[in-house]
């Protein structure tokens, strides 16, 4: 990749994304009076067009404008799709948008390597991302499987497909070499540093994941990331130091811990909610709710009895219990004052009721609110029967509780999170540094400094977010401060190793 | 780069929205023409505008026996007063009739959701589409797949009401 960029193209480059921004608002328009055809033509022709200019101009010598209008074009042609896609009303679900993504990164990695365009690839990859985070959610929707867990093993075996096309490039010494580098360096950071929250871990394994298509792109992605690693391997052959590719697998194994460590906290920390009726989704599991939630099934739903889940009067004002009462002879409701809409119903109710009528409109009042109130007393039962068990054994024992995982900070800040939920915290930002360390590393030794700023913005981030984290645990300052001083001095101390280290290497080497 | 890598290229890129644009068509290009009966909601999509969610009729069917989320399921139609109506339901796709291609959403059991892939209408920003006695005109292939022809309002092509685009719309 061009590692000059003038200030010329960077402005041209800014300016080929507000155009594509200005072209998705107007699509999102959707304005009528143009023929759909004629929309279709238009963007395309633009997306040729930016492809020509960009081939001209770099004829002409001006590859920075070039790369500026390979940016509108890779832009333009997803826009593209997803006008398509508007004009036949295709499937607007979570998988429709994962459909139209995979099209669209296809077709902008497919244009990267014809018109030999890092940027391209870059903005490729991007999108290739966000179509694995809408896919899993696609099919975690369908299975009502949100395993987190499973999206951060998507992640990992990414970022090993991404270093394996990474290796493969450099033995054909591609110009992609170092945007895929780069793009695994970014992938495993962002990744690292979103399993570094205490609110992630505790949640990547709530839901099992045991899902046929979500198991199904995760073995694709090893599978794949396996074999690009092996191909890169054996075709950089000697050319990769045993320190480089060892280094790799060493940084996979140490994020791997992190994920395999939230498995054991997964339980650990969460709240105890009282059971809902509705998680229960067919008649048969409705009936078998236990007895103190009172679930019916209505409406083809499962719901919590209630007098608006009968449909029919002789139902209504049989349910003693709830003390329901049919009204204009179209629904039932529980029995209160507010009900009657005229003085003679008010007054004749068996409730303490009174008529009051004012100089616009006349209205039936009283203090009963039994049926309502029974209602909202139960499940206020329930959820404090509930809120009482802090453990995930106590609460899924109960039938009509439910356990979530996770660290409630609106219920109290994260003091009460067991030990074993502190060192799996604690060792995923070790694991952050560890990361950002090993990227800074590379770069130095490969006198790459797009991957030396990327670990000190990480760094930096990590830093910022952990001060911010600390503010809401702790309070205070005194454990930041402790914290800090203890990380920095490990920091200062091993650099001054490694710094000494290096210096005897290069000494010994002079001699011999 | 040389042009051949131009030429190339834009032959891939247009190449893929060009068959985009022809499995998308195919419905309407060799499908029967059909009418849904619905209940529609309006929602917005960031990236594709302003549209309008189609509850069908026949998206809430009785359960198979079986029958999983995110299985497929082929339903026969029959028609009834010029509304297609759910006829019947089989996880085998029938040899002859109507019928359309759908997805298990949900099964309690009694019933069914069943998406078809046609439950949203795009339709310009800020425009008024009438919402009540909606039917919806469909092209069936003969696969199953469908696509919405237009929504019709007592029958007759519902009539959109379009604000003046301006600088502010």
């Amino acid at each position: 990749m061009d590692r000059n960029i003038s200030f010329g193209t960077i402005v041209a480059t800014l300016g080929s994304i507000l155009i594509a921004c200005g072209i998705a608002w107007l699509i999102a328009q959707n304005w009528h009076a143009m023929p759909a055809a004629v929309k279709i033509i238009v963007l395309l022709m633009l997306v040729s067009g930016s492809y020509i200019g960009a081939f001209l101009l770099r004829e002409k010598g001006y590859p920075g404008i070039a790369k500026a209008l390979l940016v509108l074009g890779a832009l333009l042609y997803t826009l593209s799709i997803f006008l398509i896609a508007q004009i036949f009303s295709t499937d607007a679900s979570l998988q429709g948008f994962a459909m139209l993504l995979l099209l669209a990164w296809v077709g902008v990695v497919i244009a990267a390597y014809i018109f030999e365009s890092p940027v391209t690839l870059f903005i490729g990859l991007v999108e290739f991302t966000i179509w694995i985070i809408m896919q899993f959610a696609a099919f975690a929707e369908r299975a009502n499987e949100f395993a987190f867990g499973i999206l951060a093993l998507y992640f990992l075996g990414v970022g090993v497909i991404l270093y394996g096309l990474h290796l493969v490039h450099r033995s054909w010494k591609h110009s992609f070499t170092r945007t895929y580098l780069h793009f695994t360096a970014l992938f495993i950071l962002i990744f690292t540093y979103l399993l570094s929250f205490q609110l992630t871990l505790p949640t990547l394994w709530e839901d099992s994941g045991a899902s046929t298509p979500l198991l199904l792109l995760l073995g694709f992605i090893i599978i794949v990331g396996i074999a690009a690693f092996i191909a890169g391997l054996k075709l950089l052959g000697s050319e990769l130091t045993k320190q480089e590719s060892l280094g790799f697998l060493a940084v996979i194994g140490i994020i791997l811990t992190v994920i395999l460590l939230s498995l054991a906290v997964r339980n650990t920390v969460g709240t105890c909610y009282a059971q809902n009726c509705y998680s229960y989704s067919t008649q048969d599991e409705c009936a078998g709710a236990p007895e103190q939630m009172d679930c019916a099934w209505s409406n083809s739903y499962c719901q919590q009895r209630s007098c608006g889940t009968y449909t029919d009067q002789q139902q209504c004002v049989g349910d003693t219990g709830l003390n329901c009462e049919w009204y204009d002879n179209s629904y039932c409701s529980f029995k209160t004052c507010s009900n009657y809409r005229n003085a003679a119903d008010c007054e004749a109710s068996d409730l303490d009721c009174t008529w009051t009528n004012s100089s616009y409109y006349g209205y039936c009042s009283g203090a009963d609110q039994q049926a309502y109130d029974k209602q909202y007393e139960r499940q206020r039962q329930l959820q404090e029967q509930c809120g009482k068990l802090t453990s995930h054994d106590a609460c899924a024992s109960q039938e009509t509780c439910d356990w979530r995982s996770g660290v409630n900070f609106w219920g109290g800040r994260s003091q009460g999170m067991p030990p074993i939920m502190w060192f799996a915290w604690i060792w995923a930002n070790i694991v952050l540094i560890i990361v950002i360390l090993a990227i800074i590393w590379y770069g130095t030794i490969n006198h790459d400094t797009r991957l030396i700023n990327l670990g000190i913005l990480f760094f930096s981030l990590m830093v910022i977010t952990r001060y911010i984290g600390f503010m809401i645990d702790l309070w205070g300052y005194m454990s930041l401060a402790l914290v800090f001083i203890t990380g920095g001095g490990l920091l200062l101390l091993g650099g001054w190793a490694i710094e000494r280290w290096r210096r005897r290497l290069t000494e010994q080497a002079v001699t011999k | 780069m040389n042009r051949n890598r131009l030429y190339f290229g834009l032959g891939a890129l247009l190449g893929i929205a060009l068959l985009f644009i022809i499995y998308l068509s195919w419905p309407y290009l060799v499908g029967q023409e059909i009418v849904l009966d619905t209940r529609p909601v309006d929602p917005f999509d960031p990236l594709r505008g302003q549209y309008m969610v189609i509850n069908y009729e026949v998206g809430t069917i009785p359960s198979l026996a079986g029958a999983e989320e995110g299985e497929t399921v082929y339903v026969a139609l029959a028609e009834e007063d010029g509304i297609w109506r759910y006829a019947d339901a089989g996880f085998e796709r029938p040899s002859n009739g109507i019928f359309l291609r759908g997805t298990v959403m949900r099964n309690n059991g009694e019933t069914m959701n069943v998406r078809y892939g046609i439950e949203q209408f795009f339709f310009e920003r800020n425009a008024d589409v009438p919402t009540t006695n909606i039917t919806v005109a469909v092209k069936v292939s003969d696969m199953g797949g469908a696509r919405i022809l237009g929504l019709l309002q007592n029958g007759e092509p519902v009539d959109i009401t379009y604000k003046p685009v301006s600088l502010k719309s």
